[in-house]
């Protein structure tokens, strides 16, 4: 048996945060380089950054004020060559967490170092460096809110298809299709199962099935969405193979009309990559 | 177990989008109305029971942490439930449990979606480390099963559209409901084919929206004339992969009906529930759902005679269902919200099933391998 099989793969999308009224002024504030702060209603502290509610008691948020620029640094840590610290704004009764000069310790008096592009997001302040405010060097604008907060993530996997799965890839290469079975209820699983989820064994009896079956029942996808991999409309249908039990989802295609009960064979692409999804490109009509 | 009642509950207007709120603004709007409702401060709470979709759907990590704050859980205990789309019944249950178990008096259970922050068709068709992904979400896993249903009963093609004409016509009553559109058979029957055969207008849309249900213990409730009483409640899985599992009747839904109404001395559900809200993202699932509760042997001629339109024999989704709002994190909760609110005689709207004393709530998710149900009384 060979290696098992790891497949390194990314799930990615992006999304956009409606910021709602609260934190879309508070950006759009930040933006005209202003930062504002909020007093809460219930326990009297002033917040920042400013949302609906107060995060140390869970009450309404009520009257905004501008508090800082300047502030001083509460607590520093530094991480992955950069300096962070809780900075304790004038005027507020929480810390800021944000990046600041390297080398500014406890106790230092900071202000805000603004980026050239302000864009409504908290990077808006590149960073908090030495010193107290100036006076007035750059007169804040009008504040416009911000409604949304964009990203895209990217979360890359290895994924170890772990020895069964491997071994089952290494039949498909070969254009053999593999199955196990239950010793105890004898039902066929494909693709196979380390164990029978109904009886609670090992499944053990590793066999060859059929690349023919029968079509149980079926969907004509006609929805698009964002990452799918499949050209709308397709047949998209619950495959029993011949010798098994389980039934997996497959493309279905052809010049006959799909419909339950149907029989199917494989049809195989010559380029092979051990995946069933891949090597199999559809099921057509026998 | 110790007894549990429902103080309060509350959910926000649902909408494809609610762009005037955060997520944090999204969940305070339903808890302040639960807490209304409760007549109830954030400090009589115990504890806090949060339910939602797997984090992809918002692109926030552990939201339940981030949301500690809006929450009113600094300081108490807060677990975070998942479930798939049943999370939202699972977290009332375990809420419920939370009491039940004699350790809190109030807790509070929150469910919540903001699907507008992505795509939720993205979320619920995961790519495949191994080729191809073929899902395209919840709709083609369970179209397929639809399709099955159809030609093993020889239904009239005609039940799932009607069904959603009375899911649309129930949320015209619902002012929370997200889709509140009068629409006729032919309005259903013309809509496009998305996952033939479901029509667009036979699928649930993807809202933005939250629910919230404050429970407590029978000295939390004390005095209190309006509680409705927990007179059932469990959430169960099952393995999804077992060959030949029907995804319009599993197992698991039969055994979590036969336990909850064994819990609350239900014989008969179909003649003693006085109201039912059960979890339909598809048009023909309801009558599926209709057979896996016991409602009735067949599901479809039970709709068709009318036991479940208003002012039937078992009114089902008076709210207009999860057909008409689909926050899918919360939906599994609006059922339970729904379902309490209607023994209470508190229903906000004109749905109000006028002297319900037994009403049942009902979510599923998945493959059809998980559900949540809870019973709800007027009486302990």
């Amino acid at each position: 048996m060979s290696e098992p099989f790891v497949s390194r793969f990314e799930v990615e999308a992006p999304f956009a945060h409606s910021t709602g009224a609260a934190m879309g002024r508070w950006l759009g504030e930040l933006r005209a380089r202003r930062i504002m702060g909020r007093r809460c209603s219930s326990c009297g502290l002033v917040v920042v950054p400013a949302y609906e509610h107060c995060d140390s008691c869970g009450g309404e948020l009520g009257e905004w004020r501008a508090i800082g620029p300047g502030g001083t640094v509460r607590a520093v840590t530094a991480t992955q060559g950069r300096t962070l610290a809780a900075v304790r704004l004038d005027g507020a009764d929480v810390d800021l967490i944000h990046v600041v000069e390297a080398g500014v310790e406890r106790g230092a008096r900071v202000r805000p170092k603004w980026t050239r592009e302000p864009a409504g997001a908290i990077t808006d302040v590149e960073r908090f460096e030495r010193g107290e405010p100036a006076d007035d060097d750059d007169a804040p604008g009008p504040a416009e809110p911000v409604a949304f907060v964009r990203a895209h993530l990217r979360l890359p996997f290895d994924l170890s298809a772990g020895a069964l799965a491997s071994r089952f890839f290494d039949g498909i290469r070969d254009g053999r299709i593999h199955g196990n079975r239950c010793p105890s209820c004898a039902r066929v699983y494909v693709p196979p199962r380390g164990s029978c989820s109904a009886c609670w064994v090992e499944c053990r009896d590793w066999i060859e099935v059929s690349d023919h079956g029968v079509l149980e029942t079926f969907v004509i996808v006609n929805v698009p969405f964002y990452g799918q991999q499949v050209e709308i409309p397709y047949v998209l249908g619950s495959i029993r193979l011949d010798g098994a039990d389980s039934a997996f989802l497959h493309l279905v295609a052809g010049p006959r009309r799909p419909a339950i009960g149907l029989r199917v064979r494989a049809v195989w692409r010559e380029e092979r990559t051990g995946f069933l999804s891949e090597d199999v490109d559809r099921f057509e009509a026998e | 177990m110790n007894r549990v009642a429902v103080l309060g509950a509350g959910q926000t207007h649902h909408a494809s989008k609610r762009t005037d709120v955060s997520i944090a603004g999204l969940v305070r709007e339903a808890i302040e109305r639960a807490l209304a409702d409760a007549r109830l401060e954030p400090a009589d709470l115990d504890a806090v029971v949060l339910g939602t979709a797997p984090d992809f759907f918002e692109g926030i990590m552990q939201p339940e942490q981030w949301l500690a704050g809006a929450l009113g859980a600094v300081g108490k205990p807060l677990i975070r439930m998942h479930t798939a789309g049943s999370v939202g019944g699972s977290t009332a249950v375990a809420a419920a449990a939370h009491v039940g178990s004699g350790l809190f008096e109030r807790v509070l259970a929150i469910a919540f979606e903001k699907h507008s922050e992505s795509d939720a068709l993205w979320g619920l068709s995961p790519r495949s480390p191994f080729g191809r992904a073929f899902g395209a979400g919840a709709g083609a896993f369970f179209a397929p099963a639809c399709r099955l249903y159809m030609e093993r009963t020889g239904a009239p093609p005609e039940i799932g559209p009607r069904l959603a004409v009375k899911a649309r016509a129930n949320a015209l009553r619902n002012p929370y409901a997200h889709v509140r559109k009068a629409t006729t058979l032919d309005e259903v029957l013309d809509s496009p084919m998305l996952w033939d055969p479901l029509r667009r207008l036979e699928c649930c849309p993807t809202s933005d929206g939250a629910a919230a249900m404050v429970l407590g213990s029978e000295r939390a409730a004390r005095g209190r004339t309006d509680a409705a009483w927990v007179r059932g409640a469990a959430a169960m899985a099952e393995a999804a992969e077992i060959p030949g599992r029907d995804l319009g009747d599993p197992d698991v839904g039969r055994a979590c009906a036969a336990h909850v109404y064994r819990q609350a001395g239900i014989a008969d559900p179909a003649r003693e529930l006085d109201v039912a809200e059960i979890y339909e993202p598809f048009s023909w699932i309801e009558a599926m759902w209709y057979e896996n509760l016991g409602f009735a042997e067949s599901g479809w001629r039970f709709f068709d005679e009318g036991a479940t339109e208003p002012g039937g024999a078992l009114p089902v989704n008076p709210s207009g269902g999860v057909l008409c709002t689909n926050p899918i994190g919360a939906s599994g909760m609006i059922r339970m919200v729904e379902a309490a609110q209607h023994v209470r005689g508190r229903i906000d709207g004109g749905h109000q099933v006028d002297g319900a004393r037994l009403a049942l709530g009902h979510a599923y998710g998945g493959a059809s391998n998980y559900v949540a149900m809870m019973v709800f009384g007027s009486e302990p």
